[in-house]
């Protein structure tokens, strides 16, 4: 597989995507669909609440990337890596909303918010890679706690997938900023409170 | 929880300084420009000019007015659906965004049901105090509780549904439900009555007030002024001083470092 993808191919990935259900891009990963749950009433409101909240999570990350990469800070290689990052957060994003379109609603869209990040976010390739490993961490607690949380088993085993890619995701920009690429034993688990605040650093 | 009528006077008493208790319209001084206006404004435009007479309500009560023929010659809303709407029908000229404000959840000071956050709303028992549906902050909430996806357990404890954000803001400070969603600038009118609680900003709407001259307004040159007063640095800055936020500049966000480093 490809390191990159055009825009064109990105874009058209995430179509098919909303779609079609979840299309992994990390190299070794599973290029088969992760249908959502169906049908309306399937997947009860506690676990709905936690795909809202993981949307918002997706929409950050997708937004953050986006942001990364027109910065024109990162090498080939680390673009490369956040590029394959952003098509992950696509695919997970597809994911998540193709199950709240199930259920019947309507999922965010990145029109929806506004992010914030620090002033100096973007102007280094260190500060963008410190940031991106800030963020994958909020995003695997997020991911770990609702898989420990939710109840509905597709969308339980779909979401520790999710958390494996997110674990990737950080071990990867953790090597890319010179930090251990994995701490302890047991990530932490992030209450939907606790996600809810840490997400609210970012949004405003 | 419902306090004693003795108390609710004197709490009553205590909140008639600060402009709270709602009637429908709460109406300002005789004479001048008539402004209809969403409730929330009720402190900071008589602030910007306080010559107009003023009608503070619900946006939605205001609208309906308006559609009766009300003799008012300026809407000013805090969503930009209604105004939209009415311009739609040319009940009003074109609407122009003034101002942004923050959605938050109040709890009386001494918070008895221990609201920390808005998922804490979903509790049994916990009784809350919403706008009703087509008055913005009450849409607003709603919207907050879609995004959250908390609608059928919050909307339950729902005891009191009212016809605008002040009065919303009474049924707090007095103690009478647990918690209530009103505005950023709303819950500041009250000090130390209530506590501030913030709502997510990834499930919160924009909240962005619009104001129009009225299309039947006899006052137009006098209307127009006002408007112009509003959206002028001296009139932002009032808002700003009564809490309200500026409007948003498209590329405020995002800030690039003027030097380039690769990353190894």
């Amino acid at each position: 597989m490809r390191e990159s993808l055009t825009r064109a191919e990105l874009l058209a990935a995430g179509a098919t995507a909303f779609v079609a259900g979840s299309v992994h891009f990390w190299p070794g990963g599973d290029t088969r669909a992760a249908a959502p749950p169906s049908a309306p009433g399937t997947v009860p409101d506690d676990d709905l609440a936690y795909v809202r909240l993981l949307i918002a999570f997706e929409l950050l990350a997708i937004d953050f990337y986006g942001n990364a990469l027109r910065s024109r800070r990162l090498d080939q290689r680390t673009s490369a890596d956040v590029r394959a990052a952003l098509a992950n957060e696509h695919a997970h994003y597809a994911f998540l909303a193709g199950t709240i379109v199930a259920a019947g609603a309507t999922p965010l869209r990145a029109a929806d918010i506004d992010f914030t990040y620090p002033k100096d976010a973007f102007y280094t390739a260190a500060s963008v890679m410190q940031l991106a490993l800030e963020l994958e961490t909020v995003g695997l607690g997020a991911y770990l706690g609702a898989a420990g949380v939710v109840v509905t088993p597709a969308l339980q085993s779909t979401l520790v997938r999710i958390s494996a890619n997110e674990a990737q995701h950080q071990s990867t920009f953790a090597r890319l900023d010179r930090k251990p690429a994995f701490e302890g034993a047991f990530p932490q688990q992030l209450t939907i409170e606790e996600a809810s605040a840490a997400l609210g650093t970012y949004t405003s | 929880m419902a306090p004693t009528r003795a108390s609710a006077a004197l709490c009553a008493l205590a909140l008639a300084g600060t402009g709270l208790l709602a009637g429908t319209p709460r109406a300002g001084a005789a004479g001048g420009l008539a402004v209809y206006a969403a409730a929330s404004l009720t402190d900071a435009f008589p602030a910007i000019d306080p010559s107009a007479n003023y009608s503070f309500a619900g946006s939605n009560a205001l609208a309906a007015q308006i559609e009766l023929g009300a003799p008012a010659d300026i809407l000013a809303s805090a969503n930009t659906q209604i105004p939209a709407t009415l311009y739609a029908k040319g009940l009003v000229e074109q609407p122009v965004d003034f101002t942004r404000n923050t959605l938050v959840i109040v709890v009386p000071a001494s918070n008895p049901a221990s609201i920390r956050t808005v998922y804490d709303l979903a509790r049994p028992g916990v009784t809350i105090a919403v706008a009703s549906p087509g008055v913005p902050v009450g849409d607003y909430a709603r919207q907050v509780l879609g995004q959250m996806n908390l609608s059928s357990q919050v909307l339950a404890n729902v005891v009191s549904e009212d016809a605008d954000v002040r009065d919303v803001l009474t049924q707090v400070a007095l103690g009478q439900v647990d918690a209530g969603f009103v505005y950023a600038t709303d819950a500041r009118t009250v000090g130390g009555q209530v506590k501030v609680i913030t709502v997510p900003a990834w499930a919160e709407p924009k909240v962005t007030y619009a104001m129009a001259v009225v299309t039947a307004s006899p006052n137009q040159r006098a209307a127009k002024a006002f408007v112009a007063e509003v959206l002028s640095r001296a009139g932002q800055a009032k808002l700003r001083r009564y809490g309200f936020l500026p409007l948003r500049k498209p590329a405020e966000r995002i800030a690039v470092g003027p030097t380039r480093h690769r990353h190894k």
